[in-house]
């Protein structure tokens, strides 16, 4: 079991380094860079002589080889260097975002759970078969759905409209609630798709007869045995299903003005803020390692058929 | 319950299964009765409607069958028109269900104990779990199993297939119930663990004087176990009686059939004379082969020192049940793995050892048919596509020459010209049986090695499948390998017989030598297992 650790926090680590070569290169091959977008502007009145002057010292001017060398070290050391655009540690900036988007990814996460579990106990037990099979019909719609567009509803009719949730001149998990809750519609249809079709996988099985033969009743059946079994790929699915929440918190708190890493990957995009965004991609980049880890672990817990292989290092 | 009852009465029954306006009657005016402590087998082929007819006393039929008429009373119950909480009171607790396949019918992610908790809770919500776990040690223990305290603890997974089945018996008989319905519980089973869960079975009919419905498609086994046989054809009675009367002198034409198709009642094949000497078509000397643990260490031996040869033109028969290495050894034969020692020879050559052409060609020559054809066929294939393959494989690439041979194949193994056009999901078990010979045949073959191939069908179609690959022996002066695990089947197909067990061949020779005067205390076992053994003339075996 600790090879098995071993080898996965191994794999992990160059997954980071290939995510911040990556987004190293692809940086380096935009035109332009964040000094000249920011000293470029006429108004400041700098010379050429001068911006370059600046962009020396900032070691804007060196190759793209010296640079990647001295960022890695950098980074390696922990120092996630300054914002070009503010002229703030990355760090600083990191720690203000963050709680804005944990909070509205536990909220949206957890929201798509929900959803999700009284959607799929609908579709497999209400009581006609065209309901069921419409009921079906409905994720694949929900996964369609434009997330801003959403949102723009959302604001406009739960909040404006009826008043429920207020969205303007509020902090801490209140903030987060209507954007969660939107951005769970989107995040619950593929956990919703899954789901459905593994459970209908288990349910043509025969110890589901048996079940019922012994008087047990579907919605026992449901969450006491087809839950579990159908569990696994749901599982496999909500690891992936973390990246739709980072690329829809970048959207949701731009439409929503919360103040979280999604916004401030926004912004360091468009002026090209290099230590920010390659601080943000390596935080998503580890976070996303993290979880899907977390999800390997936690299989064979709920399997036990695959308990014994895993603790072999059976590839 | 009042013994003059029986706990089982079905009156006038008829169950329609209804799909887009058209309706398919599964039963009609089916009446039966089961009594406390008896056994009735239901005997049927596939499609007479003998699981539909379970289904209904358990009150499970599927959404689109309905009861259009009679009455079915379990213990003096009326179980038609019941709401389905008032079902889901009586099964379980007064109707108890044993499954067919015990290696798909318990929650593969929860424990043993886990789900006979929950088979006593379901009808007992206030028992205290510890009295219930207690109570099932001892209930385990009586249904035969060894260290009851510890299978709790285990998964589906960790137990055997009779271990399971075992288990099954036990939630069924947890809460008492005064009716059985056995569907099929042993046909996935290994025959010596068949005769035990049958052995257990009756005890604890007689023990609880549990009435027991009994489904089958084996009348051998029904002709031992069964206190009554009723005979189900195409949703029917066609026939009711005490077992011994009932198979000493069936009345309609359709048990007389029945009897006569089972393989049972065919001769030992006699030694067949060939026109002089002729050579091996096989020759396996000291075949061992072990499959490597972990980190390359010798792993379990999976066959040891196996030889035989079989004549050209001849039938081997190879018997094992699971685990016994039957397997291994058809793989060693196609030449898909190597033998550790020892040596394969097909038609003069070592299939592990040919390179090129000369592989290509006794890939040819050496066919296999596989036990359930409708998983090695892609379902969505017509049957013309799956019949062109090997001949467009072989480089036969006109259009006409291919249907013309094709067409003459389909009339060797008696399949009409317009199952061409049928999908393979669309067709009988016979038929897509046919229709696998049919596709090894246009390879040209010497030796077909079938394994299987007959296990999953009714016994009439069975007995046709036979006859056909007798016939065609002779016509194509073909060589089988037949592997099986229905001893009956092998002695009327095999000139020759293997016994394996665990990977070891306990006896081996001409089949009649080998069925009349087995040496082997594992043979004798095996023989002793065969189901309805007595019906066999005593002529036949001694």
């Amino acid at each position: 079991m600790t090879r098995y650790i071993l080898s996965r926090a191994a794999q992990a680590l160059l997954v980071l380094w290939g995510a911040f070569t990556l987004s190293f290169v692809l940086l380096q091959v935009m035109p332009g860079d964040a000094v000249l977008i920011k000293f470029q502007d006429p108004e400041l009145g700098l010379s050429p002589q001068q911006i370059s002057d600046i962009r020396a010292s900032y070691g804007a001017d060196e190759s793209a080889f010296v640079q990647y060398a001295h960022v890695l070290g950098r980074t390696l050391a922990g120092q996630l260097g300054y914002s070009i655009e503010t002229g703030v540690p990355v760090s600083r900036m990191l720690h203000a975002a963050y709680p804005t988007t944990l909070r509205l990814a536990v909220v949206s996460f957890g929201g798509a759970i929900a959803l999700a579990t009284v959607f799929a106990t609908a579709a497999l037990l209400a009581p006609l078969r065209p309901l069921r099979a419409g009921l079906r019909l409905v994720p694949g719609l929900a996964s369609g759905i434009p997330v801003f567009w959403l949102e723009i509803v959302a604001i406009q009719l739960v909040s404006f409209h009826w008043k429920l949730v207020p969205v303007v001149g509020v902090s801490g998990w209140m903030a987060v609630l209507l954007p969660g809750l939107a951005l769970a519609i989107p995040i619950s249809a593929p956990l919703t798709q899954v789901f459905l079709s593994a459970a209908e996988r288990v349910m043509a099985q025969p110890f589901i007869d048996v079940l019922r033969a012994r008087g047990a009743s579907p919605l026992r059946i449901l969450y006491a045995h087809v839950l579990p079994n159908a569990l696994p790929p749901t599982l496999t699915i909500s690891g992936l299903v973390f990246g739709e929440i980072l690329a829809g918190a970048v959207v949701t708190e731009t439409v929503f003005g919360l103040d979280g890493l999604g916004q401030l990957a926004q912004q360091a995009v468009a002026n090209q803020d290099v230590a920010v965004l390659q601080a943000i991609i390596l935080i998503s980049v580890a976070g996303f390692v993290v979880i899907n880890f977390t999800v390997d672990a936690l299989h064979p817990l709920i399997d036990p058929r695959i308990r014994r292989t895993q603790g072999g290092g059976a590839a | 319950m009042n013994a003059a009852l029986p706990q089982l009465s079905i009156r006038d029954l008829d169950v329609v299964y209804e799909s887009r306006g058209s309706a398919h009657h599964a039963l009609k005016g089916v009446s039966l009765e089961v009594r406390a402590g008896e056994m009735l087998a239901l005997v049927g082929e596939s499609g007479s409607g003998k699981s539909t007819l379970g289904r209904a006393i358990l009150g499970l039929l599927p959404g689109s069958a309905r009861i259009q008429r009679g009455s079915i009373r379990v213990d003096g119950t009326e179980i038609v028109g019941l709401p389905e909480r008032a079902l889901r009171r009586i099964r379980g607790a007064r109707v108890a269900l044993i499954p067919q396949d015990p290696a798909h019918s318990l929650d593969p992610v929860r424990t043993i104990g886990a789900q006979l908790v929950e088979a006593v809770h379901l009808h007992a919500p206030r028992a205290n779990t510890a009295d219930t776990r207690r109570m099932l040690v001892g209930l385990l223990d009586r249904v035969g199993i060894n260290e009851p305290e510890r299978r709790l603890h285990q998964y589906p997974h960790e137990l055997s297939g009779g271990m399971r089945q075992r288990v099954l018996i036990a939630a069924a008989i947890a809460q008492r119930p005064s009716l059985i319905v056995a569907d099929e519980p042993t046909s996935a089973l290994d025959v010596s663990v068949q005769v035990q869960i049958m052995a257990l079975l009756a005890e604890l009919r007689h023990e609880l004087r549990t009435a027991m419905l009994f489904i089958t498609h084996d009348l051998g086994l029904a002709s031992e176990q069964a206190d009554r046989v009723a005979v189900l054809q195409h949703g029917t009675l066609c026939e009711t009686g005490e077992t011994k009367a009932l198979f000493a002198n069936p009345r309609t034409p359709y048990t007389r059939r029945l009897l006569a198709d089972l393989p049972l009642f065919h001769e030992a094949r006699a030694p067949r004379r060939t026109e002089g000497p002729r050579e091996n078509a096989i020759v396996v000397s000291h075949l061992t082969y072990a499959y490597k643990g972990a980190g390359g260490r010798p792993g379990h031996k999976a066959v040891r020192d196996i030889s035989f040869n079989v004549v050209a033109g001849q039938t081997h028969g190879i018997v094992g049940e699971s685990g016994s290495g039957k397997t291994t050894l058809l793989r060693c034969l196609l030449g898909l793995i190597t033998p550790d020692a020892g040596s394969v020879q097909i038609l003069g050559k070592n299939p592990a050892r040919v390179e090129g052409a000369t592989r290509r060609a006794l890939r040819r020559a050496v066919q296999f048919v596989y036990q359930n054809p409708h998983v090695s066929f892609d379902p969505r294939c017509r049957a013309a596509d799956i019949l062109a393959e090997p001949l467009i494989n072989a480089g036969l690439s006109d259009r006409r020459a291919r249907a013309t041979r094709v067409r003459a194949m389909l009339e060797r193994v008696q399949l009409p010209p317009a199952v061409l056009d049928r999908r393979a999901a669309n067709m009988s078990g016979g038929q897509s049986q046919r229709l696998a010979i049919a596709r090894a045949l246009l390879c040209d073959p010497k030796i077909l090695i079938l394994d299987e191939v007959v296990s999953a069908l009714d016994v009439s179609v069975q007995a046709e499948i036979l006859t056909l690959l007798e016939t065609l022996q002779r016509q194509l002066d073909l060589t089988y390998v037949f592997v099986s695990h229905d001893l009956a089947v092998v002695r009327r197909i095999a000139d020759t017989v293997s016994i394996i067990r665990a990977g070891e061949q306990v006896e081996h020779g001409p089949t009649e030598t080998v069925f009349s005067t087995p040496h082997d205390d594992y043979t004798k076992r095996l023989l002793a297992a065969i189901p309805g053994r007595d019906l066999m003339r005593p002529a036949v075996l001694a």
